[in-house]
């Protein structure tokens, strides 16, 4: 049987995610326009994995053995840069020029990641609702009997 | 017959199914954006529905409280390009009733008690 704190810490599990995105995403969206890297080259648009792992502690590992479809946790699991070509912009007086003149700039499109901001963002609240139902129902559960 | 009837053990049994039906559908939203992950769907009415009637007919055969409810892949979701089927306004719909399911429930489950109380005050309030 699944207590109360399991839902939440499932809501919290996918709060920590979107934020952790929306980090990923304000560094993106900062980054626009960085051409140097300690990694040599521009900035690289990063994007993060998604990973739904089985709660694994006892409570929930037993209940998935008697039967109980055991809940999913959200996890990044990943940060990948996005291997995409970075955007070419003829600038000849760029320092960072390449001898045609062409400057690469961050492979980051600033619409996309206002997107995945606002992705986020949503999945954020609607994980905050989830929270707040869990947390009526437990006020409710301790009113029975209560005159 | 018992202080503690078949109302008590069925209301309760309600409050525990709705509450994992609630967890289903915090993991559903949870995982909203996780890629192949695949929406459940928890469903108890019939069954418990189902024991409440058999358990007039025969006590003590179908127990009200051995209902285990149904949970299943959410069949009416489309499936996204990640092949994830989380419909998230399906999911907020279903929390939100599931939310006031569980509420009327605990008022059940509290009138009933505020009744048994006062057959035990001798009517007082």
């Amino acid at each position: 049987m699944s207590d109360f704190f399991d839902s939440l810490d499932v809501s919290a599990s996918a709060l920590s995610a979107e934020r952790m995105r929306m980090n990923v995403t304000s560094s993106n969206l900062a980054n626009a326009q960085t051409t140097r890297t300690p990694e040599g080259g521009p900035y690289r648009r990063k994007d993060v994995i998604f990973e739904a792992t089985p709660t694994r502690d006892f409570a929930s590992v037993l209940s998935s053995q008697m039967g109980d479809s055991p809940l999913h946790h959200v996890q990044v699991t990943d940060v990948i840069s996005d291997q995409g070509a970075p955007r070419m912009v003829h600038d000849p007086n760029h320092p960072d020029a390449n001898e045609e003149g062409m400057v690469a700039y961050p492979n980051v499109n600033t619409m996309e990641e206002m997107v995945n901001l606002m992705n986020a963002s949503r999945t954020y609240e609607a994980n905050v609702t989830a929270i707040n139902v869990a947390k009526g129902m437990m006020g409710k559960a301790l009113e029975i009997g209560r005159k | 017959m018992p202080l503690f009837d078949k109302t008590i053990d069925t209301v309760s049994k309600s409050l525990d199914l709705h509450l994992q039906r609630h967890s289903a559908i915090a993991d559903n939203i949870a995982n909203a954006e996780t890629p192949f992950f695949k929406a459940k769907r928890v469903d108890f009415e019939a069954e418990l529905q189902r024991a409440v009637e058999e358990s007039d007919v025969i006590p003590g055969v179908n127990d009200v409280g051995s209902v285990q409810a149904r949970v299943s892949d959410e069949p009416f979701s489309e499936v996204g390009q990640d092949l994830n089927t989380v419909d998230m306004d399906r999911e907020m719909a279903a929390m939100n009733k599931n939310d006031v399911k569980y509420s009327a429930n605990t008022q059940i489950i509290s009138r009933k008690f505020s009744l048994l109380k006062y057959a035990i005050g001798e009517g007082e309030r």
